[in-house]
């Protein structure tokens, strides 16, 4: 539109010029005629002085917490640039299609940086690709595009709310968990770190009883290593989900493995790749390791297997958000109640 | 499908960018430009040492409190506000006067006189800073400031108002520059990225927009005042193009020639076929085919005398008076019995609404006496036109031969013609004398009493100061279209020519009336058979020309236009007598018509000089200042250049290979007169380069020459850290022979070298 007004101002200029014989005029609307030549060529050259890429090559943020980008803007040329838009494409892995959004830029001379952030709503891994610049003239009439390779990944981890399990003693000695072997074993397996009091799901094998009958209240004793032993997760595809059963998939996984990780030094969890058509067997002791874990879960293909692996489990989990004990489903999740954090066993 | 909602960041305290200085610069690009137009008419002045400077001042002092202190802005607009309003208050009659002068400037056609307006563009200099600075830095909204100054720049032509190019530049620079600044501040705030300093970048921009507009219009002034023609030339070959088109297809080219609606635009034939003309033998003349006969002049429209219809067709009443009947009785008297022809005249679009006569002609032949009750709608489709008998102006008798008549006609011819040459004396010499002050001066400063006289002075003056041009432009609205096309745009075609003729004919006391139809030369006749000849006459033939009331032959027409290239005058008057008239008289054809009035020298100048006045240049003034001013540019750029230039090079050198830092090395040595007698391969080259020159250690030195070797001769490549020694090395060398130069060589050495 404003090339528009501007052209047919730069024609009427002449027009008029040459109707009254104002040679100011005529000078005029040949100066707007050759600037717009300047200014259709000016994009060509910006643009090859400008890119974007951004600087962390990948952020984490928690469900519902502000995932934020950075970017940094190379201009390398003697002009500063007033006007860019980025092209950005995201999506969630495994997704196939892409959500584009734009973003508009200025840069001056050298390197200059900024970001944008934005509230993911599901757990997963978004893949941001800026995959296109367009640079425009000094008064936005013309611009030229070029294409972009900037790449990053958003990983967002599901709320860290660990599922209160209340595991049986003899589920340890039992199937699904198995006593760590001597080596992985700390030399403080048994020292305790600390006392607190008892809360709903917190294993009878803790309980403090002496000082509980002393104090007429139960106690837990919490080792430095608490429980020396593996519990072993077993994740399994059911069917096609959408991306917000995926997310709570991952919500209630996490919650389980932290859950988990409250009673067991070591959560092991497998899983069929159907990207590399195998199983993935992995481990997390820790919340950190967890995430990473978490990590690694988001970039595989998790599918169906058509073998069971070799893998001690005490808990199966699908996708389908059904948890079961081996084969003996728990109970079934809906994926409201995940995404609300409000579950329990 | 999820949904991502992008949050640019935005900065995490309030930014409070200054405007930078561009910013300042370009509002006083605006509010010059403005104030600068209001003064290109020449009836308004004002003092612009005083006016300018304030404005300066003014502009810079909104600019400076509006970066420095909010309050500090909004005092200094009440103190601007409050001194206004006093002003108004008690020079309210001054004011009064200059807005009424401004006012009747704009929207009347009054010739004023030149006013000093120097309150009013003190006011509106106020006005039109805070406005723009307020519309503009605050507001962020330009559109309505940049269409507002469009339409200034447009429609000042049209009120002939002249902008001259500084006017055009610096509200060219306005709108652009502010459009740039616009187009980064404006952007959606949701949608853009956050970056610092984002007025510094939007005036960054606006600068480098600034200099593409100065190197456009320094590429387009050279190329527009050497070939101006050229691309006006250009305007009307569009411009006609989409004229004829609209009228070929909307069948206006086909509408018959006579009106009395002078054109103030530009004349564009479309070529096709109006009349067919037949005569029974080759005229030797220039035939004119009267259409439209103009009575009285109003703002360039002329009203039908309509007594050229042959009205003696339709009335037969012989006591109401008939100039129609006058003329032929008057033909009767003159015409040569034995060299007239026959002409008929054929509408081609079968319109009849006009009849056309040629001069010097009998009444229409009498056909069919059925054939002349009908008007235009009713004529049949086989229609062959109307016929006349006439004689051409060469073969007129020189005298009246009353034996023609019989003893009743001749008295009544007598009485008639008396009573219509009065009729005419009155009737046809009148002429707005209020709407012409300039035409009227200049007849009032040529007094001149005989018709020949007064013939060739018109012819003179219109020679000398007009050129016949089809396209001359258009006219100023609200201007005079006489007064125009002789003394300002000095450009016309025939009707342009024959209205001014026409004009000083009456001013001089002559009967003359402004006249439309066809003219149609001998050369546009074919034969069509023995003793018949065709002409077909199209609209490129329309034309205008003066006739005059001669009391011996009646009305006769007077070719005033140039590019007719015809002799025409009237019966009486040949060319050589009108050669030996002008010769009398001093009336040169190169001559040019003096004036004690404001109308100027009106002799026809060449082009560029006339467009350059048009500009409000004049040349030799100009020629000066622009030399001290091109003086001024090149003692500042020059300096300026060179301190880029070096600063150039020395970024370079920061990155520079060993080999050009060991050159540069030697070079250096060699300018301060140390080691002369050394190229750089002898092997005591380290140990005496560390001996000249205290700062550098021997080691050093062999390992600058160490990587240099390398580097000249050498299979591996030298690595970053050899070649930042020799780079190191070479400036502290550099360092030394500059403070061991003389003052020529050390500028030398710092400025052209950029070594150091």
């Amino acid at each position: 539109m404003s090339r528009i007004v501007f052209g047919l101002l730069a024609v009427l200029t002449y027009y008029l010029a040459g109707m009254y014989l104002s040679l100011p005029l005529m000078i005029l609307g040949f100066a707007e005629l050759f600037l717009l030549v300047f200014l259709i060529f000016l994009p060509r050259y910006l643009k090859k002085h400008l890119s974007v890429e951004f600087i962390k090559k990948s952020e984490t943020a928690e469900l519902g917490g502000e995932m934020r980008c950075h970017l940094v803007i190379h201009n390398t040329g003697k002009l500063p640039v007033s006007r860019a838009r980025l092209r950005l494409k995201l999506k969630y892995a495994g997704e196939t299609k892409e959500v584009t959004r734009r973003l508009y830029l200025g840069a001056e001379k050298g390197d200059s940086e900024t970001e944008f952030s934005f509230r993911a709503e599901y757990c997963g891994l978004i893949q941001i690709k800026a995959d296109k610049l367009r640079v425009y003239d000094y008064m936005s009439l013309y611009s030229s595009s070029k294409p972009l390779d900037a790449y990053m990944e958003a990983a967002v981890f599901p709320v860290s709310s660990p599922l209160a399990i209340d595991l049986p003693a003899e589920a340890f000695d039992n199937t699904g968990v198995s006593e760590l072997t001597a080596d992985k074993m700390g030399e403080n397996n048994d020292e305790i770190r600390q006392i607190r009091e008892y809360r709903t799901g917190d294993s009878n094998r803790h309980v403090h009883w002496n000082l509980s009958a002393k104090t007429d209240k139960l106690w837990i004793k919490e080792y430095q290593k608490d429980t020396d032993l593996t519990a072993g997760i077993l994740l399994s595809c059911g069917g096609e989900i959408t991306t917000q059963q995926q997310s709570a998939f991952y919500s209630l996984f996490f919650s389980l493995a932290l859950g988990l990780l409250q009673s067991a030094a070591l959560v092991k969890v497998c899983w069929y790749d159907g990207g590399k058509g195998g199983y993935i067997f992995d481990e997390a002791a820790n919340a950190e390791q967890l995430q990473e874990l978490l990590v690694r879960l988001y970039r595989s293909n998790l599918s169906k297997a058509d073998n069971a692996p070799a893998f001690e489990y005490l808990f199966r989990l699908t996708t389908d958000l059904e948890l079961y004990d081996k084969e003996k489903q728990i109970r079934r999740f809906t994926a409201e109640e995940i995404l609300t954090g409000n579950i329990t066993l | 499908m999820a949904k991502f909602k992008l949050n640019p960041a935005v900065s995490k305290k309030k930014e409070n960018e200054p405007l930078p200085l561009v910013m300042l610069i370009f509002l006083l690009a605006g509010v010059l430009g403005i104030l600068l137009l209001f003064r290109s008419p020449a009836a308004n002045d004002y003092s612009a040492a005083l006016v300018l400077p304030f404005t300066a001042v003014l502009c810079w002092a909104i600019w400076f409190t509006y970066n420095k202190s909010k309050t500090a802005f909004w005092l200094l607009a009440a103190a601007c506000t409050v001194g206004c309003f006093l002003a108004l208050f008690i020079f309210h009659r001054t004011f009064g006067l200059q807005i009424f002068h401004t006012v009747r400037l704009l929207f009347t056609n009054d010739s004023l006189e030149t006013t000093d307006l120097t309150a009013l563009a003190m006011l509106l200099s106020v006005i039109l800073s805070f406005g723009i600075f307020g519309i503009e830095c605050p507001g962020r909204s330009h559109a309505l400031l940049y269409l507002f100054t469009t339409a200034l720049l447009l429609f000042a032509p049209i009120i002939d108002i002249k902008a001259n190019i500084e006017t055009a530049f610096l509200l060219l620079l306005f709108q652009l520059s502010f459009w740039a600044v616009m187009s980064v501040t404006q952007e959606n705030k949701k949608r853009t990225l956050f970056t610092k300093g984002r007025l510094r970048l939007a005036g960054n921009s606006a600068l480098a927009l600034t200099l593409a507009l100065i190197i456009a219009f320094l590429a387009a002034f050279p190329l527009v005042a050497s070939s101006s023609s050229l691309f006006f030339d250009s305007v009307y070959t569009v411009e006609g193009f989409i004229y004829r088109s609209f009228d070929n297809l909307t069948g206006r080219s086909e509408q018959l020639v006579a009106g009395g609606q002078i054109n103030n635009g530009n004349n564009y034939p479309t070529g096709t076929p109006h009349l067919e003309v037949t005569v029974d033998s080759l005229p030797t003349e220039s035939i004119y085919l009267r259409g439209f006969s103009g009575g009285d002049y109003k703002n360039g429209n002329w009203t039908n005398t309509s007594d050229f219809i042959p009205m003696s067709v339709y009335y037969h009443d012989e006591t109401i008076f008939y100039p129609a009947d006058l003329e032929l009785m008057m033909y009767e008297l003159n015409r040569s019995e034995d060299k007239e022809h026959t002409i008929t005249i054929r509408h081609l679009s079968g319109d009849y609404s006009v009849f056309y006569r040629p001069y010097f002609s009998s009444d229409l032949l009498p056909y069919d006496e059925e054939d002349y009750h009908f008007f235009s709608d009713n004529a049949p489709e086989d229609y062959e036109g109307y016929s006349y008998n006439f004689t051409e102006q060469k073969n007129l008798l020189t005298y009246n031969d009353y034996n023609r008549l019989d003893d009743t006609e001749l008295p009544q011819l007598l009485e008639r013609r008396r009573d219509y040459m009065e009729y005419a004396e009155s009737r046809f010499t009148a002429y707005p004398r209020e709407d012409l002050p300039r035409l009227s001066t200049l007849v009032a400063e040529n007094p001149l009493t005989e018709l020949d006289d007064i013939t060739a002075f018109i012819l003179y003056t219109l020679n000398s100061n007009a050129e016949y041009s089809l396209t001359p432009g258009w006219t100023p609205w609200g201007k005079e279209i006489a007064e125009y096309f002789l003394f300002e745009r000095k450009a016309g075609y025939c009707q342009h020519f024959a209205l001014v003729a026409t004009l000083m004919y009456r001013m001089y006391g002559v009967p003359a009336r402004y006249v439309t139809g066809y003219r149609v030369d001998p050369d546009d006749f074919y034969s069509a058979s023995d003793n018949e000849f065709k002409a077909t006459v199209t609209d490129a033939s329309a034309h205008a020309w003066v006739e005059i009331y001669l009391m011996q032959y009646g009305w006769v027409p007077v070719e005033v236009t140039p590019a007719a290239n015809a002799s025409t005058l009237y019966p009486g008057l040949s060319g050589i007598r009108l050669n030996m008239l002008m010769f009398q008289h001093g009336w040169g054809q190169s001559g040019s018509v003096q004036q004690a009035s404001d109308s100027g020298n009106i002799a026809q100048q060449s082009d560029i000089t006339s467009l350059l006045s048009g500009m409000n240049v004049d040349l030799d003034a100009l020629l000066p200042p622009l030399g001290i001013a091109l003086g001024v540019c090149v003692l500042i750029a020059a300096p300026l250049f060179i301190i880029l230039r070096r600063r150039r090079k020395l970024k370079k050198r920061e990155t520079e290979d060993c080999r050009a830092a060991f050159y540069r090395m030697t070079q250096a040595l060699n300018l301060c007169g140390e080691m002369t007698d050394y190229d750089g391969w002898e092997t005591d080259y380290a140990q005496r380069l560390s001996k000249t020159v205290p700062d550098i250690t021997d080691e050093e030195a062999k390992q600058m020459l160490s990587a240099v070797s390398k580097a000249a001769c050498g299979n591996t490549p030298v690595n970053a850290e050899e070649e930042a020694i020799t780079r190191s090395v070479a400036r502290r060398v550099c360092d030394y022979a500059y403070q061991h130069m003389d003052l020529p060589r050390k500028l030398f050495f710092k400025y052209i070298k950029a070594y150091v």
